[in-house]
Protein backbone atom coordinates (compact mmCIF):
# COMPACT_ATOMS: atom_id res chain seq x y z
CA UNK A 1 0.00 0.00 0.00
CA UNK A 2 1.55 3.24 -1.14
CA UNK A 3 0.83 6.58 0.41
CA UNK A 4 0.63 9.17 -2.34
CA UNK A 5 2.00 12.61 -1.67
CA UNK A 6 -1.38 14.19 -2.37
CA UNK A 7 -3.10 11.88 0.11
CA UNK A 8 -0.38 12.50 2.59
CA UNK A 9 -0.69 16.27 2.36
CA UNK A 10 -4.44 15.93 2.76
CA UNK A 11 -3.96 13.74 5.80
CA UNK A 12 -1.26 15.85 7.34
CA UNK A 13 -3.49 18.88 7.02
CA UNK A 14 -6.20 16.85 8.70
CA UNK A 15 -3.86 15.86 11.50
CA UNK A 16 -2.18 19.28 11.67
CA UNK A 17 1.16 17.83 10.67
CA UNK A 18 4.08 19.33 8.80
CA UNK A 19 6.25 17.43 6.36
CA UNK A 20 9.20 17.55 8.74
CA UNK A 21 7.26 15.96 11.57
CA UNK A 22 6.19 13.22 9.16
CA UNK A 23 9.84 12.62 8.39
CA UNK A 24 10.76 12.43 12.05
CA UNK A 25 8.05 9.90 12.75
CA UNK A 26 8.71 7.79 9.69
CA UNK A 27 12.39 7.65 10.57
CA UNK A 28 11.54 6.39 14.04
CA UNK A 29 9.24 3.83 12.46
CA UNK A 30 11.84 2.73 9.95
CA UNK A 31 14.42 2.55 12.67
CA UNK A 32 12.16 0.40 14.76
CA UNK A 33 11.34 -1.87 11.83
CA UNK A 34 14.89 -2.43 10.70
CA UNK A 35 16.98 -1.72 13.79
CA UNK A 36 19.98 -3.95 14.24
CA UNK A 37 20.92 -5.32 17.63
CA UNK A 38 24.18 -7.24 17.88
CA UNK A 39 24.90 -9.44 20.89
CA UNK A 40 28.45 -10.43 21.78
CA UNK A 41 28.60 -13.66 23.80
CA UNK A 42 26.40 -16.75 23.68
CA UNK A 43 26.17 -17.52 27.38
CA UNK A 44 23.16 -17.23 29.67
CA UNK A 45 22.84 -13.44 29.37
CA UNK A 46 23.43 -13.16 25.61
CA UNK A 47 21.12 -15.98 24.57
CA UNK A 48 18.31 -14.86 26.89
CA UNK A 49 18.59 -11.31 25.52
CA UNK A 50 18.50 -12.55 21.91
CA UNK A 51 15.42 -14.71 22.42
CA UNK A 52 13.49 -12.07 24.33
CA UNK A 53 14.40 -9.23 21.98
CA UNK A 54 12.70 -11.16 19.20
CA UNK A 55 9.78 -11.97 21.46
CA UNK A 56 9.24 -8.31 22.31
CA UNK A 57 9.98 -6.95 18.81
CA UNK A 58 9.68 -9.59 16.07
CA UNK A 59 10.90 -7.13 13.43
CA UNK A 60 14.26 -6.50 15.04
CA UNK A 61 17.35 -7.82 13.29
CA UNK A 62 19.17 -9.66 16.05
CA UNK A 63 22.64 -11.14 15.52
CA UNK A 64 24.41 -13.15 18.20
CA UNK A 65 28.17 -13.69 17.86
CA UNK A 66 29.75 -16.55 19.81
CA UNK A 67 32.83 -18.61 18.93
CA UNK A 68 31.61 -21.96 20.30
CA UNK A 69 29.02 -24.04 18.45
CA UNK A 70 27.65 -25.40 21.74
CA UNK A 71 27.58 -24.11 25.28
CA UNK A 72 28.58 -26.12 28.33
CA UNK A 73 26.83 -24.49 31.28
CA UNK A 74 28.52 -23.58 34.54
CA UNK A 75 25.29 -24.37 36.41
CA UNK A 76 25.29 -28.08 37.29
CA UNK A 77 28.94 -28.51 36.18
CA UNK A 78 29.77 -29.29 39.84
CA UNK A 79 27.48 -32.30 39.50
CA UNK A 80 29.67 -33.54 36.63
CA UNK A 81 32.76 -33.05 38.81
CA UNK A 82 30.99 -35.02 41.58
CA UNK A 83 30.27 -37.82 39.10
CA UNK A 84 26.47 -37.78 39.08
CA UNK A 85 25.90 -36.15 35.66
CA UNK A 86 27.70 -36.40 32.33
CA UNK A 87 28.91 -33.39 30.38
CA UNK A 88 26.47 -34.01 27.54
CA UNK A 89 23.57 -33.38 29.91
CA UNK A 90 24.82 -29.83 30.54
CA UNK A 91 25.66 -29.01 26.91
CA UNK A 92 23.22 -26.62 25.24
CA UNK A 93 22.80 -25.90 21.53
CA UNK A 94 22.02 -22.70 19.62
CA UNK A 95 19.67 -24.30 17.05
CA UNK A 96 16.35 -23.02 18.50
CA UNK A 97 17.67 -19.48 18.71
CA UNK A 98 17.90 -19.50 14.93
CA UNK A 99 15.12 -21.85 13.84
CA UNK A 100 12.44 -20.87 16.41
CA UNK A 101 13.33 -17.28 17.21
CA UNK A 102 14.88 -15.95 14.01
CA UNK A 103 18.15 -14.83 15.56
CA UNK A 104 21.16 -14.82 13.24
CA UNK A 105 23.83 -16.86 15.03
CA UNK A 106 27.42 -16.30 13.91
CA UNK A 107 30.18 -18.54 15.24
CA UNK A 108 33.18 -16.27 15.27
CA UNK A 109 35.43 -14.43 17.73
CA UNK A 110 34.85 -10.71 18.18
CA UNK A 111 38.22 -8.96 17.90
CA UNK A 112 37.13 -5.33 17.97
CA UNK A 113 34.20 -3.12 18.86
CA UNK A 114 34.28 0.38 17.39
CA UNK A 115 31.92 2.28 19.69
CA UNK A 116 32.12 5.47 17.61
CA UNK A 117 31.29 3.88 14.24
CA UNK A 118 29.06 1.27 15.93
CA UNK A 119 30.75 -1.65 14.18
CA UNK A 120 31.77 -5.06 15.52
CA UNK A 121 34.63 -6.85 13.74
CA UNK A 122 35.34 -10.57 14.03
CA UNK A 123 38.46 -12.72 13.60
CA UNK A 124 37.35 -13.80 10.12
CA UNK A 125 37.19 -10.11 9.10
CA UNK A 126 33.38 -9.87 9.04
CA UNK A 127 31.85 -6.56 10.13
CA UNK A 128 28.49 -6.04 11.82
CA UNK A 129 26.84 -2.63 12.16
CA UNK A 130 24.57 -2.10 15.11
CA UNK A 131 22.11 0.45 16.45
CA UNK A 132 22.41 -1.08 19.92
CA UNK A 133 25.00 -3.56 21.15
CA UNK A 134 24.64 -6.00 24.06
CA UNK A 135 27.90 -7.34 25.47
CA UNK A 136 27.60 -10.45 27.63
CA UNK A 137 31.12 -11.86 27.73
CA UNK A 138 31.10 -13.50 31.17
CA UNK A 139 34.33 -13.70 33.10
CA UNK A 140 38.04 -14.03 32.46
CA UNK A 141 40.54 -15.30 35.01
CA UNK A 142 42.95 -12.73 36.43
CA UNK A 143 46.01 -14.76 35.50
CA UNK A 144 49.07 -14.35 37.74
CA UNK A 145 47.08 -12.56 40.46
CA UNK A 146 47.99 -15.77 42.27
CA UNK A 147 51.72 -16.11 41.60
CA UNK A 148 52.45 -18.93 39.17
CA UNK A 149 48.84 -19.49 38.18
CA UNK A 150 48.38 -18.67 34.50
CA UNK A 151 46.57 -20.22 31.56
CA UNK A 152 49.30 -22.84 30.99
CA UNK A 153 49.19 -23.80 34.68
CA UNK A 154 45.42 -24.25 34.45
CA UNK A 155 45.97 -27.07 31.93
CA UNK A 156 47.59 -29.02 34.77
CA UNK A 157 45.83 -27.56 37.80
CA UNK A 158 42.29 -26.82 36.62
CA UNK A 159 40.14 -23.91 37.75
CA UNK A 160 37.04 -25.61 36.31
CA UNK A 161 35.30 -22.21 36.67
CA UNK A 162 34.38 -22.16 32.99
CA UNK A 163 32.62 -25.39 32.15
CA UNK A 164 33.80 -27.83 29.49
CA UNK A 165 37.32 -29.25 29.13
CA UNK A 166 38.28 -27.81 32.55
CA UNK A 167 35.34 -29.60 34.21
CA UNK A 168 36.38 -32.93 32.68
CA UNK A 169 40.04 -32.41 33.63
CA UNK A 170 39.18 -31.98 37.31
CA UNK A 171 36.82 -34.98 37.18
CA UNK A 172 39.54 -37.15 35.60
CA UNK A 173 42.06 -36.17 38.29
CA UNK A 174 39.59 -37.04 41.06
CA UNK A 175 38.93 -40.42 39.46
CA UNK A 176 42.67 -41.12 39.16
CA UNK A 177 43.44 -40.12 42.76
CA UNK A 178 44.28 -42.90 45.23
CA UNK A 179 42.13 -43.53 48.30
CA UNK A 180 43.69 -41.53 51.11
CA UNK A 181 44.59 -38.61 48.83
CA UNK A 182 44.09 -34.92 49.56
CA UNK A 183 41.96 -32.65 47.39
CA UNK A 184 42.49 -28.91 47.82
CA UNK A 185 40.28 -26.10 46.53
CA UNK A 186 41.48 -22.48 46.54
CA UNK A 187 38.61 -19.97 46.65
CA UNK A 188 38.92 -16.25 45.83
CA UNK A 189 37.59 -13.17 47.62
CA UNK A 190 34.35 -11.51 46.44
CA UNK A 191 33.16 -10.68 43.84
CA UNK A 192 33.40 -13.77 41.66
CA UNK A 193 31.13 -15.95 39.52
CA UNK A 194 28.67 -18.16 41.43
CA UNK A 195 29.33 -17.33 45.13
CA UNK A 196 27.98 -20.64 46.54
CA UNK A 197 29.67 -22.66 43.77
CA UNK A 198 32.95 -23.57 45.53
CA UNK A 199 31.07 -24.93 48.54
CA UNK A 200 28.64 -26.97 46.43
CA UNK A 201 31.71 -28.32 44.62
CA UNK A 202 33.32 -29.25 47.95
CA UNK A 203 30.09 -30.98 49.00
CA UNK A 204 29.78 -33.07 45.84
CA UNK A 205 33.47 -34.01 45.79
CA UNK A 206 33.14 -35.05 49.47
CA UNK A 207 30.11 -37.13 48.51
CA UNK A 208 32.21 -38.89 45.85
CA UNK A 209 35.14 -39.44 48.24
CA UNK A 210 32.82 -40.76 50.97
CA UNK A 211 31.53 -43.43 48.58
CA UNK A 212 34.65 -44.40 46.66
CA UNK A 213 37.75 -43.09 48.52
CA UNK A 214 36.68 -42.77 52.16
CA UNK A 215 40.21 -42.32 53.55
CA UNK A 216 40.65 -39.11 51.55
CA UNK A 217 40.29 -35.49 52.69
CA UNK A 218 39.14 -32.27 51.09
CA UNK A 219 40.57 -28.93 52.22
CA UNK A 220 39.13 -25.55 51.20
CA UNK A 221 41.63 -22.68 51.39
CA UNK A 222 39.50 -19.54 51.34
CA UNK A 223 40.44 -15.88 50.80
CA UNK A 224 37.28 -14.95 52.77
CA UNK A 225 36.07 -15.35 56.35
CA UNK A 226 32.48 -16.11 55.44
CA UNK A 227 30.58 -17.34 52.41
CA UNK A 228 27.20 -17.76 50.72
CA UNK A 229 24.67 -20.05 52.50
CA UNK A 230 27.43 -20.70 55.07
CA UNK A 231 25.25 -21.92 57.96
CA UNK A 232 23.38 -24.32 55.67
CA UNK A 233 26.56 -25.70 54.13
CA UNK A 234 28.23 -26.18 57.54
CA UNK A 235 25.14 -27.95 58.90
CA UNK A 236 25.02 -30.15 55.79
CA UNK A 237 28.70 -31.01 56.13
CA UNK A 238 28.14 -31.95 59.79
CA UNK A 239 25.19 -34.16 58.88
CA UNK A 240 26.84 -35.82 55.87
CA UNK A 241 30.63 -35.59 56.06
CA UNK A 242 31.55 -35.51 59.78
CA UNK A 243 32.48 -31.83 59.69
CA UNK A 244 34.11 -30.56 62.93
CA UNK A 245 35.01 -34.12 64.01
CA UNK A 246 38.50 -35.69 63.83
CA UNK A 247 37.31 -37.80 60.88
CA UNK A 248 35.82 -34.92 58.91
CA UNK A 249 36.05 -35.33 55.14
CA UNK A 250 35.96 -31.53 54.71
CA UNK A 251 38.15 -28.88 56.29
CA UNK A 252 37.45 -25.19 55.61
CA UNK A 253 40.30 -22.74 56.26
CA UNK A 254 39.13 -19.08 56.28
CA UNK A 255 41.38 -16.09 55.49
CA UNK A 256 41.76 -15.37 59.21
CA UNK A 257 43.41 -18.79 59.62
CA UNK A 258 45.82 -18.32 56.71
CA UNK A 259 43.42 -19.57 54.03
CA UNK A 260 44.32 -17.06 51.33
CA UNK A 261 46.38 -18.69 48.57
CA UNK A 262 49.11 -16.42 47.24
CA UNK A 263 51.13 -18.74 44.98
CA UNK A 264 50.92 -22.02 43.09
CA UNK A 265 53.84 -24.37 42.38
CA UNK A 266 52.68 -26.46 39.45
CA UNK A 267 55.64 -28.89 39.48
CA UNK A 268 55.49 -29.61 43.20
CA UNK A 269 51.67 -29.51 43.29
CA UNK A 270 51.66 -27.14 46.24
CA UNK A 271 49.77 -24.03 47.21
CA UNK A 272 51.39 -21.29 49.24
CA UNK A 273 49.62 -19.09 51.75
CA UNK A 274 51.21 -16.30 53.81
CA UNK A 275 52.48 -18.62 56.53
CA UNK A 276 52.54 -22.08 54.95
CA UNK A 277 52.91 -24.45 52.03
CA UNK A 278 50.18 -27.01 51.37
CA UNK A 279 50.63 -30.27 49.46
CA UNK A 280 47.76 -32.02 47.69
CA UNK A 281 47.10 -34.85 45.24
CA UNK A 282 44.40 -32.97 43.33
CA UNK A 283 44.44 -29.18 43.22
CA UNK A 284 41.62 -26.92 42.07
CA UNK A 285 42.51 -23.24 41.98
CA UNK A 286 39.61 -20.84 41.44
CA UNK A 287 41.46 -17.58 40.79
CA UNK A 288 40.20 -13.98 41.11
CA UNK A 289 38.18 -12.90 38.07
CA UNK A 290 37.28 -9.90 35.93
CA UNK A 291 34.96 -9.04 33.04
CA UNK A 292 35.51 -10.96 29.79
CA UNK A 293 38.35 -9.82 27.53
CA UNK A 294 36.28 -8.01 24.88
CA UNK A 295 34.60 -5.84 27.53
CA UNK A 296 37.95 -4.76 28.93
CA UNK A 297 39.49 -4.30 25.46
CA UNK A 298 36.59 -2.03 24.53
CA UNK A 299 37.08 0.04 27.66
CA UNK A 300 33.74 -0.96 29.15
CA UNK A 301 35.27 -1.92 32.51
CA UNK A 302 36.59 0.38 35.23
CA UNK A 303 39.46 -0.03 37.71
CA UNK A 304 37.55 -2.82 39.47
CA UNK A 305 37.80 -4.99 36.34
CA UNK A 306 33.98 -5.05 35.99
CA UNK A 307 31.61 -2.92 33.87
CA UNK A 308 29.58 -0.06 35.38
CA UNK A 309 26.05 0.13 33.91
CA UNK A 310 22.76 1.96 34.29
CA UNK A 311 20.63 -0.39 36.43
CA UNK A 312 17.43 0.40 34.47
CA UNK A 313 18.71 -0.15 30.92
CA UNK A 314 22.09 -1.94 31.41
CA UNK A 315 23.59 0.68 29.11
CA UNK A 316 27.27 1.18 29.82
CA UNK A 317 28.12 4.23 31.92
CA UNK A 318 31.23 4.58 29.76
CA UNK A 319 30.06 4.01 26.15
CA UNK A 320 26.53 4.92 24.95
CA UNK A 321 24.49 2.45 22.85
CA UNK A 322 26.42 -0.44 24.40
CA UNK A 323 24.73 -2.55 27.10
CA UNK A 324 26.59 -4.95 29.40
CA UNK A 325 24.77 -7.76 31.22
CA UNK A 326 25.57 -10.85 33.26
CA UNK A 327 28.71 -11.66 35.23
CA UNK A 328 30.75 -8.89 33.54
CA UNK A 329 28.50 -6.11 34.85
CA UNK A 330 28.45 -4.33 38.19
CA UNK A 331 24.94 -5.20 39.30
CA UNK A 332 24.71 -3.88 42.86
CA UNK A 333 23.56 -6.59 45.25
CA UNK A 334 22.81 -9.15 42.53
CA UNK A 335 25.23 -12.09 42.59
CA UNK A 336 27.03 -13.26 39.46
CA UNK A 337 24.66 -16.14 38.72
CA UNK A 338 22.81 -17.66 35.77
CA UNK A 339 19.45 -16.56 37.17
CA UNK A 340 20.72 -12.99 37.64
CA UNK A 341 22.07 -12.86 34.07
CA UNK A 342 18.75 -14.16 32.76
CA UNK A 343 16.72 -11.68 34.82
CA UNK A 344 18.96 -8.80 33.69
CA UNK A 345 18.81 -9.90 30.03
CA UNK A 346 14.99 -9.76 29.95
CA UNK A 347 14.93 -6.23 31.40
CA UNK A 348 17.77 -5.17 29.09
CA UNK A 349 15.95 -6.57 26.04
CA UNK A 350 12.81 -4.60 26.94
CA UNK A 351 14.87 -1.44 27.54
CA UNK A 352 16.66 -1.77 24.20
CA UNK A 353 13.33 -2.05 22.36
CA UNK A 354 11.97 0.98 24.24
CA UNK A 355 15.08 3.03 23.45
CA UNK A 356 14.96 2.09 19.75
CA UNK A 357 11.36 3.29 19.68
CA UNK A 358 12.30 6.53 21.38
CA UNK A 359 10.38 5.62 24.56
CA UNK A 360 11.56 5.88 28.16
CA UNK A 361 12.49 2.43 29.49
CA UNK A 362 10.46 1.37 32.53
CA UNK A 363 12.13 0.57 35.86
CA UNK A 364 11.75 -3.11 36.77
CA UNK A 365 12.51 -5.39 39.66
CA UNK A 366 14.92 -8.32 39.39
CA UNK A 367 14.90 -11.84 40.80
CA UNK A 368 17.56 -14.38 41.68
CA UNK A 369 17.35 -17.97 42.90
CA UNK A 370 20.39 -20.23 43.31
CA UNK A 371 20.17 -23.89 44.25
CA UNK A 372 23.15 -25.83 45.61
CA UNK A 373 23.46 -29.53 46.40
CA UNK A 374 24.89 -30.78 49.70
CA UNK A 375 24.70 -34.28 48.23
CA UNK A 376 22.89 -35.63 45.15
CA UNK A 377 19.75 -35.99 47.27
CA UNK A 378 19.94 -32.88 49.47
CA UNK A 379 19.51 -29.35 48.19
CA UNK A 380 19.47 -25.80 49.61
CA UNK A 381 18.66 -22.47 48.02
CA UNK A 382 19.01 -18.72 48.30
CA UNK A 383 16.52 -16.33 46.70
CA UNK A 384 16.03 -12.57 46.49
CA UNK A 385 13.93 -9.92 44.78
CA UNK A 386 15.72 -6.67 43.97
CA UNK A 387 14.72 -3.09 43.28
CA UNK A 388 16.65 -0.03 42.24
CA UNK A 389 17.22 2.33 45.17
CA UNK A 390 17.29 6.14 45.18
CA UNK A 391 20.98 6.12 44.26
CA UNK A 392 20.26 4.07 41.12
CA UNK A 393 21.85 0.97 42.62
CA UNK A 394 20.27 -2.51 42.64
CA UNK A 395 19.38 -3.34 46.23
CA UNK A 396 17.67 -6.17 48.08
CA UNK A 397 14.02 -5.70 49.05
CA UNK A 398 13.82 -5.74 52.85
CA UNK A 399 11.89 -8.74 54.15
CA UNK A 400 12.09 -10.64 50.88
CA UNK A 401 14.27 -13.60 49.91
CA UNK A 402 16.81 -15.36 52.09
CA UNK A 403 18.11 -18.91 52.41
CA UNK A 404 16.26 -22.20 52.96
CA UNK A 405 15.06 -22.58 56.56
CA UNK A 406 17.28 -24.68 58.87
CA UNK A 407 14.49 -27.26 58.96
CA UNK A 408 13.72 -27.02 55.23
CA UNK A 409 12.92 -29.94 52.96
CA UNK A 410 16.37 -30.79 51.58
CA UNK A 411 15.12 -33.73 49.48
CA UNK A 412 12.49 -31.62 47.74
CA UNK A 413 14.98 -28.82 47.09
CA UNK A 414 17.35 -31.35 45.45
CA UNK A 415 14.51 -32.37 43.11
CA UNK A 416 13.72 -28.70 42.44
CA UNK A 417 17.41 -27.96 41.77
CA UNK A 418 17.48 -30.50 38.92
CA UNK A 419 14.12 -29.26 37.68
CA UNK A 420 15.29 -25.64 37.87
CA UNK A 421 18.19 -26.51 35.57
CA UNK A 422 15.95 -28.11 32.93
CA UNK A 423 13.44 -25.29 33.11
CA UNK A 424 15.78 -22.29 33.00
CA UNK A 425 17.76 -23.87 30.16
CA UNK A 426 14.50 -24.31 28.23
CA UNK A 427 13.64 -20.66 28.92
CA UNK A 428 17.01 -19.70 27.42
CA UNK A 429 17.90 -22.25 24.74
CA UNK A 430 14.54 -23.75 23.62
CA UNK B 1 -9.57 4.82 0.36
CA UNK B 2 -10.10 7.24 3.21
CA UNK B 3 -10.27 4.34 5.71
CA UNK B 4 -7.07 2.95 4.30
CA UNK B 5 -5.35 6.30 4.66
CA UNK B 6 -6.57 6.67 8.19
CA UNK B 7 -5.24 3.21 8.93
CA UNK B 8 -1.90 4.18 7.50
CA UNK B 9 -1.80 7.38 9.52
CA UNK B 10 -2.50 5.36 12.63
CA UNK B 11 0.36 3.09 11.67
CA UNK B 12 2.72 6.04 11.30
CA UNK B 13 1.65 7.62 14.54
CA UNK B 14 1.92 4.41 16.56
CA UNK B 15 5.33 2.84 16.11
CA UNK B 16 4.73 0.96 19.36
CA UNK B 17 2.35 -1.42 17.58
CA UNK B 18 5.45 -3.00 16.08
CA UNK B 19 6.79 -4.12 19.42
CA UNK B 20 5.17 -5.51 22.51
CA UNK B 21 7.28 -3.96 25.25
CA UNK B 22 6.34 -5.63 28.54
CA UNK B 23 5.38 -3.66 31.62
CA UNK B 24 7.57 -4.04 34.73
CA UNK B 25 5.11 -6.52 36.26
CA UNK B 26 5.09 -8.56 33.05
CA UNK B 27 8.88 -8.57 33.05
CA UNK B 28 8.71 -9.94 36.59
CA UNK B 29 6.42 -12.69 35.27
CA UNK B 30 9.08 -13.71 32.74
CA UNK B 31 11.31 -14.56 35.73
CA UNK B 32 8.72 -17.18 36.74
CA UNK B 33 9.72 -19.24 33.68
CA UNK B 34 13.20 -19.81 35.13
CA UNK B 35 11.79 -22.31 37.64
CA UNK B 36 8.35 -23.00 36.15
CA UNK B 37 9.57 -23.66 32.61
CA UNK B 38 9.62 -22.18 29.13
CA UNK B 39 6.47 -20.07 28.77
CA UNK B 40 5.27 -21.53 32.08
CA UNK B 41 5.41 -25.21 31.08
CA UNK B 42 7.56 -27.17 33.54
CA UNK B 43 9.54 -30.29 32.70
CA UNK B 44 9.36 -31.81 36.17
CA UNK B 45 8.52 -31.44 39.84
CA UNK B 46 7.98 -27.68 39.89
CA UNK B 47 4.37 -27.11 38.75
CA UNK B 48 3.48 -25.61 35.36
CA UNK B 49 1.73 -22.24 35.59
CA UNK B 50 0.83 -21.45 31.97
CA UNK B 51 -2.78 -20.35 31.61
CA UNK B 52 -3.78 -20.91 35.24
CA UNK B 53 -6.73 -18.72 36.23
CA UNK B 54 -5.60 -15.27 37.36
CA UNK B 55 -7.60 -15.36 40.59
CA UNK B 56 -6.07 -18.69 41.62
CA UNK B 57 -2.53 -17.45 40.89
CA UNK B 58 -3.16 -14.22 42.79
CA UNK B 59 -4.58 -15.99 45.84
CA UNK B 60 -1.83 -18.62 45.86
CA UNK B 61 0.95 -16.02 45.63
CA UNK B 62 -0.60 -14.00 48.46
CA UNK B 63 -0.92 -17.16 50.58
CA UNK B 64 2.74 -17.97 49.94
CA UNK B 65 3.66 -14.40 50.79
CA UNK B 66 1.95 -14.36 54.19
CA UNK B 67 2.91 -17.98 54.97
CA UNK B 68 -0.67 -19.33 54.94
CA UNK B 69 0.56 -21.79 52.34
CA UNK B 70 3.90 -23.55 52.94
CA UNK B 71 6.54 -23.51 50.20
CA UNK B 72 10.25 -24.17 49.73
CA UNK B 73 11.22 -21.01 47.85
CA UNK B 74 8.06 -19.33 46.50
CA UNK B 75 7.19 -17.58 49.76
CA UNK B 76 10.64 -15.96 49.90
CA UNK B 77 10.15 -14.57 46.39
CA UNK B 78 6.50 -13.55 46.90
CA UNK B 79 7.62 -11.38 49.84
CA UNK B 80 9.33 -9.14 47.27
CA UNK B 81 6.12 -8.50 45.31
CA UNK B 82 3.38 -5.98 46.10
CA UNK B 83 -0.37 -6.49 45.54
CA UNK B 84 -0.43 -4.65 42.22
CA UNK B 85 2.49 -6.65 40.85
CA UNK B 86 0.89 -9.92 41.94
CA UNK B 87 -2.39 -8.94 40.29
CA UNK B 88 -0.81 -7.89 37.01
CA UNK B 89 1.65 -10.75 36.65
CA UNK B 90 -1.10 -13.26 37.52
CA UNK B 91 -3.32 -11.76 34.81
CA UNK B 92 -0.43 -12.04 32.33
CA UNK B 93 0.35 -15.68 33.17
CA UNK B 94 -3.37 -16.50 32.79
CA UNK B 95 -3.23 -15.26 29.18
CA UNK B 96 -0.28 -17.47 28.17
CA UNK B 97 -1.16 -19.93 25.43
Amino acid sequence: MALHRRDFLKLSALAGFSLSSFRAISETTANNLNARVVIVGGGIGGVTAAKYLRRFAPNLQVTLIEPSTEYVTCPVSNWVIGGTRDIQSITQKYDALHTRHGVKVVHDWVTQIDVEAKVVTTKSGAKFNYDRLIVSPGIEMKWDSIEGYNEAASEIIPHAWKAGAQTLLLRKQLEAMKDGGVVMIAVPANPFRCPPGPYERASLIANYLKQYKPKSKLIILDAKDNFSKQALFIQGWKDLYGYDTPNSLIKWVPAAEDGKVTAVDVKRKTLRTEFGTHQADVLNVIPPQQAGLIARQTGLSNESGWCPVNAVTWESKIHPNVHVIGDASIAGKMPKSAFSANSQAKVCAAAVVSLLQGDDPATSKYVNTCYSLLSPKQGISVAMVYQINDDGVIDEIAGAGGVSPATGNRQLEAVFAANWYDNIMADIFA
Amino acid sequence: MFTRNLFFLGFILSPTVLADVPTPATLLAYNCFNCHGDNGVSKGGVPSIKGLPANILELTLKNYRDGTQVSTVMGRIAKGLNDDEIKELSAFIATLK
